[in-house]
């Protein structure tokens, strides 16, 4: 069997590193981290709005592509169904943060709308898609300007959360 | 790595007496080896070995990792033992005799980088879970008993 | 003559055919439309391993006849083998749903039926053949129509990028928008997925299976050499389809039907119809490898009958183990959990296990009880060596990288 001499510290080890494993876990993954002040908050805002504005692009690209005959329709009908999933998934991820302060609170609500609005347009190519035959530019320029809605939304989230990170740097001296 | 011996140890620094029959290191050359039978099917691994003190009763049989032979006394190895001996190698203690797998020694016919054992598994009681489950499970399966080297 | 060369050709293809899973084509895809291909340097690395483990793996199979954990368990002990079948099963298995889940997308995509749907039928598909299908009509078969992923590499050069461009993006570097953790995050993922540890189970134990002897060792050596680096450039055609369309769209890969996308831009519909087909033969393929894994891992480690040139009635716990891990898929799928994310976390995890498997492969290939004359020469050795260190490094830092980066976030 093996050495008794090394089997007590051995254990010891294995507990320590499965205590420091899990404290770690906690620490990183746990909502009472990083994500329970504005600023972590805003900035998981802005991640749910590049998955929206990715949405978006996947949208306009297969809506282009099923245009130009270069798609199979079934191929395009996945691939703007997927891009709707991820864009609700985005509405449902903002809209169940918790914020704080009053700023960051209506900066949250635009995001909001912003990300809210960009569903529309990408269920109406999904809609558009099963229509064969009809012009596209109506729904491409819908997705342009939900996109257009979206990058705006994700620049004032990117202010919102400079300045209360800087607030609560000057908080905690 | 843990290389210690099962059979007689030199404790006296003295050369080991010839003794009859091959010496085997026991971790070295049997433990957690592939046992096949006479036609090359896996029978099973070996999980454990039962030693039994030279010369001795058979009631003295124990399996080598209970940690009872300790190694003052030549012993031989009366049978490979498989199955629940497993679990208790593992997590330790010791299974009742009645639970242990026997391959009698005797049945052993050479010892390589895999044990070969000269009869057929399909009467052993080590491979009983084996014919259960190809007659309850598997064997009811339409296709259970196709030949996929066959026509294909 | 022309048979034996035949059998090289067919040996190659297959090899690159079947070099890519589920987890190398989201993670590429993922990758190539995050970082370019300034990752792609991390694919290279993981082919020069897959190569040197795969061909290890294959002698140690050849020349003993042995198959890895029967001497992973004769070697460790049944305690720390024991603690290696656990992890390497859990992440073998892990590898199955995303794989299966893998079909049933890429099903969903030539038929626009929800995966959910085409999930308990990709698995029936697996079992069937698994079943039925003679071992060496299974590899050809999925690993020569899995070539059709060759559609990628062909979407690049219809693309018609700025070569110039596109090389300079190889550089090794961390992108302006990303953070080095994640980057180094997604190189751990890369490295995974190049190098699932299922792989070297499946080679070891299909060699067997095949009875390869030392006569064959030269050609699968070349099927190997040849194969797995061609095959590897196949990912890095995917990461770089990403990285000239999705990228500069903004779009991030989060599903697999944006892998359709660059290709559709490229060569239009009948090039997206044969990318297709090599997703379902390359997902398909791999969910097959991988069930056979969890079969060879058990089976071997407690001494069950096992292989699929044997009647299913004459290895009926090997069978019924493949089974069984075919329905844990099918559920853990059926909780609607996200096949992708699955796939991203396996390649993972991948690398974590990486190490448990491959240290017992150098250890044997060097023991002249098993490999007689043919154990490791000295450059293969410091090969594996060097390898084996790169596979702990990863292995150590994959789990904290991932709790730090909110799982790449």
């Amino acid at each position: 069997m093996t050495n008794r001499r090394y089997r007590q510290p051995a254990r010891w080890c294995v507990l320590a590193v499965l205590v420091l494993g899990l404290g770690g876990t906690v620490a990183a993954c746990g909502p009472a981290a990083t994500r329970s002040d504005d600023a972590g908050a805003l900035g998981s805002v802005s991640d749910h709005l590049d998955d929206a504005s990715s949405a978006v692009a996947t949208a306009e690209l297969a809506v282009r592509e099923r245009a130009a005959g270069r798609l199979p329709a079934v191929t395009a009908d996945v691939a703007v169904g997927d891009a709707v999933e991820t864009a609700t998934g985005a509405v449902h991820g903002i809209g169940t943060l918790v914020i704080a302060a009053d700023g960051a609170g209506r900066v949250r609500d635009d995001a909001l709308d912003a990300a809210s609005g960009a569903v529309g347009p990408v269920a109406a190519a999904r809609t558009w898609l099963g229509r064969p035959m009809s012009p596209a530019d109506g729904v491409l320029r819908a997705l342009e300007d939900a996109a257009g809605g979206l990058d705006d939304a994700s620049g004032v989230v990117e202010r919102e959360r400079a300045q209360t990170a800087a607030r609560a740097e000057r908080a905690t001296p | 790595m843990r290389r210690t011996r099962t059979g007689p140890r030199d404790l006296s620094r003295e050369p080991e007496p010839q003794q009859p029959g091959r010496i085997l290191d026991a971790r070295l050359h049997l433990l957690d080896r592939q046992v096949l039978d006479i036609d090359d099917l896996p029978v099973c691994t070996l999980d454990d070995l039962e030693l039994e003190v030279a010369g001795g009763e058979p009631a003295d049989r124990v399996p080598a990792e209970d940690g009872r032979i300790d190694g003052s006394v030549p012993v031989v190895i009366s049978a490979l033992l498989t199955g629940p001996v497993l679990g208790t190698r593992v997590f330790g203690g010791r299974p009742p005799a009645s639970r242990w797998y026997r391959l009698p020694w005797a049945h052993v016919s050479d010892v390589g980088t895999v044990v070969h054992l000269s009869v057929r598994s399909a009467g052993l009681d080590a491979t009983w879970l084996e014919r259960w489950t190809r007659d309850h499970v598997v064997g009811r399966i339409p296709g259970g008993t196709h030949d996929p080297e066959g026509s294909g | 003559m022309k048979s034996r060369l035949l059998t090289v050709a067919l040996g190659i293809l297959t090899a690159i055919g079947g070099f890519l899973d589920a987890g190398d084509l989201v993670t590429n895809a993922v990758v190539g439309s995050r970082f370019g291909l300034s990752l792609a340097w991390v694919v290279g690395v993981g082919v020069v391993g897959i190569c040197v483990f795969a061909h290890m793996s294959g002698k140690v199979a050849a020349v003993s006849g042995r198959a890895t954990f029967e001497i992973i368990r004769e070697r460790l002990g049944p305690r720390t083998a024991g603690l290696n079948l656990v992890a390497s099963l859990a992440v073998t298995v892990l590898t199955l749903i995303a794989e299966v889940g893998g079909i049933a997308l890429a099903l969903q995509l030539a038929s626009s039926v929800d995966h959910r749907l085409w999930v308990p039928v990709a698995a029936l598909a697996v079992w069937l053949v698994l079943w039925r299908v003679k071992f060496d009509v299974m590899e050809n078969v999925t690993g020569l129509l899995g070539l059709a992923l060759v559609g990628f590499a062909v979407a690049v050069f219809l693309l018609g990028p700025d070569w110039g461009d596109l090389g300079a993006q190889l550089v090794p570097q961390v992108p302006a928008q990303e953070s080095a953790a994640v980057y180094w995050y997604f190189a751990i993922a890369l490295f995974g997925a190049a190098m699932t540890p299922y792989e070297v189970f499946f080679f070891s134990s299909g060699g067997v299976e095949d009875r390869w002897t030392v006569r064959d060792l030269a050609t699968s050596r070349l099927n190997v050499l040849v194969g797995f680096p061609l095959g590897g450039l196949l990912s890095v055609a995917i990461a770089a389809c990403a990285a000239l369309v999705l990228l500069p769209a903004g779009i991030q890969v989060d599903s697999m039907s944006q892998l359709t996308l660059p290709v559709a831009q490229a060569g239009g519909t009948l090039l997206v119809a044969v990318v297709i087909v090599g997703l379902v033969a390359a997902t398909f393929g791999a969910a097959l490898e991988t069930a056979l894994s969890t079969g060879y891992t058990l089976s071997q480690y407690l001494g069950w009958s096992w292989g699929k040139f044997r009647r299913p009635a004459a290895a009926p716990r090997f069978h019924l183990a493949m089974i069984l891990a075919l329905v844990v898929a099918i559920g853990v799928l059926m909780t609607n959990v996200d096949p992708i994310a699955v796939t991203e976390y396996s390649v993972v995890f991948s690398a974590v296990a990486l190490p448990l498997t491959y240290l017992p492969i150098l250890v044997v290939a060097n023991d002249p009880e098993y490999m007689g004359e043919h154990v490791n020469g000295r450059a293969m050795n410091v090969l594996g060596t060097v390898y084996l260190f790169v596979l702990v490094v990863a292995a150590l830092a994959a789990i904290p990288l991932m709790i730090a980066t909110e799982a790449g976030g």
